[in-house]
């Protein structure tokens, strides 16, 4: 046996070229293949200021990572299943993270869509991932100006914890964006975000090294600074009262879950931290819902639970479809309880 | 330094191109003593004073093979890598099983256990007995003995390559790299990557789950959890079989084949032909056999079969619930001698369906966490249901590539069904286009969490 010489035609150069066409070749069928299975909307950045990023009009994805789902982004590039045009009467808007941005149920199983359909009300879904309660905050007053709900503002949380200079970072309007668009200052993975394959083996690739994405920990229960939170959520009240849209706040809060050793569900959220944030929404008008004893009852009744899908570990990533429903549900009730008191 | 890992892809890749150039550019010696540098510098990666208990194992057996005529040198060439083992691996479950017993407190030792003793302990005395007995020649170049113990490929988690099989590799000038090697080592390596972080990995998060809290989810579920391990299991440790038998074939050596499709088998005595084949043939040639085997009557057969699978269980881990797993399949080997003649085989449900229950013994960290896995199952518990997707599609893998090799084994005539590695011919377009597209789907479903090799444990 000959060493290490190419025999089998030409030339090196002859087996260089045909490397190079079975590459385009199999790039071209792997794409294909990740059309029709991994091929979510990529962000970019958003220059209105109602959230940092944005995903392309009319964007068809597929989604089967985490859950599995398939639809369109509407002509702004959000998750809904309507389009929004300048002047348009909403009624309620839902602003938060990747849970409501919901790639991992179809559209009609997300939280917007069924709070549409209990309430019979047009509910309008601006979130995207990366948009926790900061976020929010900060860009609570762009939304309103654009949108102007009429009813509800509703910001999803998954953490109630936070840092003293997060807090002054949103009083004094310096909250860091989001890097918008991943790559968006990096031509080369700007270009390679276009082929869903390439991008997919890429984020694996990457995923693979250590401190890849930054990611929000919900295992801090610290106590939050009273003082700092209370100016936090007066200024988002202000906000909200000096917008004449008439609309009331919402800060509605799922608690990340897990699963205890004798099989019950634990809620992986402090009750202390969870009551002061709720006596201090109460303070500043804003309403808080906690869906902390949802979860559980469903749990108990029937071991329903709110995250995790059947390709992914149980009671963890995001919302799933139950989760959802749930979601919608409580927030629904709670409309309904602020428009009878009203 | 998992072969899973970026650091593993670099590393192989340096040692692939430097073997090259050696191969290019001097001789055999330079290639050896750089691949046993390499193999070093590899395992001493996990912690570098591992390097010293593996360099002592090798030169006992170096020293005590020279003068295994003598029967004190191959009592000490036997005895010392299984006191290493014993110390390393066994030295505090036996204190706590002794404290358990006797109610007394002992102290525990502060013990790393070295990644992969058990396998290089078991090549080391492999290659004493079979010098002692003759079959293979005393090897007097220190080099390619420890290169034959510390292999990086087969270091840390097998397979258990015989003294026989790979001694006399290193001692012929045709092994080299070559294309012809390179490309199917290659595919052979991706096959592996393919069970090991596509599927095995991502069955792994719903056994976790599952066997974490088996109190919680439904009886069905629990069911999917237990076939689910025996799929991670085998796609687990016979991916990482791959990867190391495709390394090594990238470098010019041979490896035998580790598992032979055993979920087919129809039998448990079948099952231990196709599992872990280097494992049982071991501990058949070394243990079994050395002890009587089926020489000394019925009753002695059975006994010895129990010995061999209890010790073979324990060899898995310091736990009981190895031993147990051992003696379960040691129970199982033992009925199928007594009933051999009066029936024929269990058949391949009866088969996946015992070695299935006999993983959750292995799988669960004690036997409180296999009770509730067997009582939730056996007493219908409800809970959470959780369809797993991966684990289907796992099945669907397991299941055609089953029917694929049992089609060509009929074709072929062979009265054996004997899984293979399809190769194709990385010379044409078509080939090509295949292997870019199979590595292309592996990067593209990897599973991302961390998930080190089951059998690293051991």
């Amino acid at each position: 046996m000959k060493s290490f010489e190419y025999n089998g035609h030409r030339s090196w150069g002859y087996l260089c070229l045909k490397i190079l066409v079975s590459g385009i070749l199999a790039l071209i069928i792997l794409t294909l293949l990740c059309k029709i299975y991994d091929d979510p909307p990529q962000h970019h950045i958003n220059l209105d200021g109602v959230t940092d990023r944005i995903f392309a009009p009319y964007r068809r994805y597929f989604c089967f990572q985490e859950g599995f789902s398939v639809g369109k982004t509407n002509n702004e590039g959000y998750n809904n299943t309507f389009d929004f045009e300048k002047g348009m009467s909403l009624d309620v808007l839902l602003m938060g993270s990747s849970h409501m941005e919901a790639f991992g149920v179809m559209q009609d199983e997300n939280t917007a869509n069924l709070l549409g359909e209990f309430a019979n009300e047009r509910v309008y879904n601006i979130g995207v991932s990366g948009h926790f309660f900061p976020t929010c905050a900060s860009n609570l007053k762009a939304a309103l100006r654009k949108y102007a709900p009429s009813k509800f503002v509703i910001i999803e949380i998954m953490n109630l914890s936070f840092t003293d200079e997060t807090f002054a970072s949103i009083i004094n309007h310096t909250f860091p964006h989001i890097d918008g668009a991943v790559g968006t200052r990096n031509p080369l993975r700007e270009f390679m975000r276009e082929n869903p394959y390439i991008y997919r083996a890429y984020l694996n690739i990457f995923h693979f090294l250590p401190n890849k994405f930054p990611t929000q920990d919900y295992s801090s229960f610290s106590q939050n600074n009273p003082e700092l939170l209370a100016k936090v959520l007066a200024q988002m009240s202000d906000t909200l009262s000096q917008s004449k849209s008439g609309a009331r706040l919402i800060i509605a809060y799922h608690p990340p879950v897990s699963l205890n050793l004798d099989g019950s569900l634990k809620i992986e959220s402090d009750p202390q931290v969870s009551r002061q944030f709720s006596e201090l929404c109460e303070q500043n008008g804003i309403y808080f819902l906690d869906m902390s004893e949802r979860f559980l009852s469903e749990y108990a009744k029937d071991y329903t639970l709110p995250y995790g899908f059947i390709n992914t570990s149980v009671a963890s990533g995001h919302l799933n479809r139950y989760g959802h429903r749930m979601f919608a549900e409580e927030i629904y009730k709670l409309m309904q309880r602020i428009e009878a008191q009203s | 330094m998992i072969f899973t890992s970026p650091v593993f892809v670099l590393f192989f890749l340096a040692v692939f191109f430097v073997t090259l150039a050696i191969q290019k550019f001097a001789n055999d010696r330079a290639k050896y003593i750089f691949l046993l540098s390499a193999s070093y510098f590899f395992y001493g990666w996990w912690d570098w004073r591992f390097c010293f208990l593996l360099l002592f194992v090798t030169l006992m057996s170096y020293v005590t093979a020279m003068n295994s005529r003598k029967k004190f040198a191959y009592i000490l060439g036997v005895a010392i890598p299984l006191i290493v083992l014993g110390i390393f691996k066994y030295c505090n479950f036996f204190l706590d099983s002794l404290a358990l017993l006797t109610g007394r407190e002992f102290m525990s030792l502060q013990i790393i256990l070295p990644v992969g003793i058990s396998f290089y302990t078991f090549q080391a005395l492999s290659y004493v007995i079979d010098v002692h007995r003759g079959k293979i020649p005393v090897e007097r170049d220190f080099v390619k003995l420890a290169l034959y113990i510390s292999f990086f490929p087969q270091l840390v988690a097998g397979p258990i390559v015989r003294a026989s099989d790979f001694l006399p590799q290193l001692n012929e000038s045709g092994r080299k790299i070559t294309l012809q090697n390179f490309t199917i080592g290659v595919q052979i390596i991706a096959m592996g990557f393919f069970k090991k972080i596509v599927l095995a990995d991502h069955i792994s998060v719903f056994v976790d789950d599952v066997f974490r809290v088996p109190v919680a989810f439904h009886w069905a579920t629990i069911i999917l959890a237990v076939v689910s391990y025996s799929l991670q299991i085998y796609f687990d440790f016979s991916g990482y079989s791959d990867i190391a038998t495709g390394c090594a074939k990238c470098l010019g050596y041979d490896f035998v084949m580790n598992f032979n499709l055993p979920y087919i088998s129809r039998s448990v005595t079948e099952f231990w032909r196709r599992w872990h084949i280097s494992l049982s043939g071991w501990l058949r040639d070394y243990l079994y056999i050395p002890i009587g085997g089926n020489r000394l009557g019925k009753f002695r057969q059975l006994v010895n079969i129990m010995i061999t699978m209890l010790l073979g269980g324990l060899w898995h881990g310091a736990n009981w619930t190895f031993v147990f797993w051992g003696g379960l399949n040691g129970l199982a080997l033992c009925l199928e001698k007594i009933f051999a003649r009066k029936k024929s085989a269990p058949g391949n449900f009866v088969t996946f369906s015992f070695i299935s229950f006999t993983w959750i013994f292995f799988r669960a960290e004690n036997f409180v966490k296999a009770w509730q896995v067997i009582t939730g199952i056996f007493t219908f518990q409800d809970g959470i249901s959780q369809p797993f997707f991966w684990s289907f599609f796992a099945i669907v893998i397991l299941a055609v590539s089953q029917i694929v090799a049992t089609v060509k084994s009929r074709r072929e005539n062979s009265s054996v069904v004997t899984g293979f590695c399809p190769i194709m011919n990385l010379n044409t377009i078509t080939g090509l286009t295949t292997f870019f597209v199979f590595v292309g789907i592996i990067l593209g479903l990897a599973f991302t969490g961390e998930n080190p090799f089951v059998y690293f444990q051991f």
